[in-house]
């Protein structure tokens, strides 16, 4: 049975609506993207960021249009198809003069339906307006450096700010004992107190490398304020983070011992 | 006959009528919609608003068998829908014959419906829902096309048998006939007061135009969404349970898409569009709810309850 002209005619008609549906969720994609693409390099995320919003609200926004598609679209933008071509699209199987004389009213009048009355020029051109602002406000601040925050800088200290990065310290070790006996960071009191007697040192000059007769005054040296390039602070081995866990409890030993004595 | 033709004989028709029947288009309308959907109308009106002169010209026009019924409360069924009689021969022999009631023809007017008693009544109904009489043990079919327009007033209310509602459910319509304007009262004043010339009728329609137009009808399109709504519309009837108590039947929901169909047709539409929906409602929906206590005290009729409900 040859497929009646109306058919093709009502999916012709739906066919370009459709088209014109997915032409614009497309710019309205690309706008979206163009955003968030700017968002990404103003506060240098990766690039490939923007892609996520944009595919989501494609897919989203793409399907609620898709959902509207349908012959009432087409009605309101040619009023003198009024309620024919939903009914002409209902009835499209059936077959009576009564059908066929409104068929054929409906396939005329459609002849008037133009792809471009379906395009919304106000809405697409701004859109084209507003993606050319946003291509050139990415080249400015691509080509200046414009940053207003950064982002592998951030994520980098917070990495880095983590206390217990690398050991597991036992806190046990580090726990500080409070002590009234002072005798281990000040030393002995029976050797520190002098009290009023007065001292005499006797310098045995054959035990002593000190040679008396060379002991001046100390002079008045001016020192350069700026080190030579040849002297550098480094800090001790020994204070160094990197010490191995199996010699922390050593190391603590010794600066303790080293009080005592 | 095309569907503008068609047009052009109610035009006509209508213009015909209006020769005698001064205004009362819409009613004009409503009677054609019953006889193009193939069934009944009750009309209610004031007494002296022209109810049986409008059904008597239709006939006229059509070139249809007509009959009378005038209701009173003494009116037998046999009255309506035919007796056996005694008939003597010229050898003398004698037999009964079936002599047929009023009810034997196509357009049948019941003035007064409301007046017959409900078993009179009841075999008017009859014979409007099947198309048939049984007298006896034997069934006559009525010929095609069959019409019942019957007429009631509603203010006499002693000594009258109201319809009840499941038998006013056989009637498509329902048609209000309201007071005419100003200037067509002075119009009537003037053609039954004065020397005017009583308007030659011609029918216009036959048997068989009615019946293909009756066939056309039903083949006027509607679309899914419009036959949705008129379906929703009157499932509202049912739930609207605040204000009626009881809404309508799915026959209503057939009798206002057949309704729309005609009225479509009627105006030379091919389409049935919602605007007909919602005009076709008032007539085949307000004698087929009850309104609830609650309406009622509100002192809401029938319509305001549908014009509630439509969107």
């Amino acid at each position: 049975m040859p497929v009646k002209p109306i058919v093709n005619a009502l999916k012709e008609a739906r066919q370009a609506v459709m088209e014109i549906v997915i032409f614009n969720s497309v710019i309205d994609a690309l706008v979206v993207f163009m955003l968030f693409l700017l968002g990404c390099l103003l506060l240098t995320f990766p690039t490939w960021y923007a892609l996520v919003p944009a595919v989501v609200y494609a897919l989203v926004h793409t399907r609620g249009n898709l959902k509207d598609v349908n012959f009432s679209k087409i009605e309101e933008k040619f009023p003198n198809l009024n309620e024919q071509l939903i009914t002409v699209a209902d009835n499209a199987k059936d077959q009576n003069e009564i059908i066929d004389a409104l068929n054929q009213e409906v396939l005329q009048k459609m002849k008037e339906i133009r792809t471009s009355s379906f395009i919304n020029f106000g809405k697409l051109t701004r859109e084209l307006a507003v993606m050319a602002v946003i291509s050139f406000i990415i080249i400015g601040s691509a080509a200046f450096h414009i940053k207003f925050f950064d982002f592998k800088e951030a994520v980098k200290e917070i990495k880095d700010f983590k206390p217990y990065q690398e050991y597991d310290v036992n806190e046990e070790m580090l726990r500080f004992e409070e002590s009234q006996n002072l005798s281990e960071i000040l030393g002995e009191k029976s050797v520190t107190e002098l009290g009023q007697q007065q001292l005499d040192l006797e310098i045995n000059p054959l035990k002593s490398d000190v040679e008396i007769g060379s002991v001046h005054d100390v002079e008045d040296r001016q020192f350069r304020e700026v080190a030579p390039p040849e002297i550098k602070a480094v800090a001790d081995v020994s204070f160094e983070e990197q010490i191995p866990k199996q010699y922390q409890r050593i190391v603590k030993t010794y600066f303790k011992e080293i009080t005592k004595s | 006959m095309k569907l503008e033709e068609a047009k052009k004989t109610f035009d006509f028709i209508f213009s015909e009528l209006n020769k005698v029947i001064v205004g009362q288009n819409e009613v004009l309308k409503q009677v054609s919609v019953a006889l193009l959907a193939d069934s009944h109308a009750l009309l209610e009106g004031y007494p002296g608003l022209a109810k049986t002169l409008t059904i008597k010209t239709l006939a006229q026009l059509m070139d249809l068998k007509f009959s009378r019924i005038q209701n009173t409360p003494d009116l037998m069924p046999s009255d309506i829908t035919g007796t056996y009689i005694i008939e003597e021969s010229t050898a003398g022999k004698r037999s009964f014959k079936f002599q047929p009631g009023p009810v034997f023809a196509n357009v049948v007017l019941a003035d007064e419906i409301n007046r017959a008693t409900p078993k009179t009544q009841s075999a008017l109904l009859e014979a409007m829902q099947e198309h048939q009489v049984t007298v006896g043990n034997t069934t006559f079919k009525l010929e095609e096309p069959f019409f019942v327009l019957a007429t009631q007033n509603p203010i006499e209310q002693e000594g009258t048998y109201p319809l009840p509602e499941a038998q006013a459910d056989r009637f498509l319509l329902k048609i209000k006939v309201d007071y005419p304007s100003f200037d067509e009262e002075v119009e009537i004043v003037n053609r039954l007061t004065e020397d005017y010339k009583k308007a030659a009728l011609k029918p216009v329609l036959n048997r068989d135009s009615l019946l293909y137009l009756q066939n056309m009808t039903k083949m006027i399109p509607i679309a899914n969404d419009i036959k949705k709504y008129a379906v929703q519309l009157v499932t509202s009837t049912r739930q609207k349970k605040d204000l009626i108590e009881y809404g309508a039947s799915p026959r209503a929901s057939i009798g206002l898409i057949l309704a729309a169909k005609a009225r479509a047709l009627i105006e030379g539409r091919k389409y049935v569009s919602k605007d007909d929906i919602n005009k076709m409602a008032f007539p085949v929906l307000r004698h087929r709810i009850v309104l609830s206590f609650e309406a009622e005290r509100q002192g809401m009729h029938a319509d305001d309850v549908i014009k509630s409900l439509l969107k």
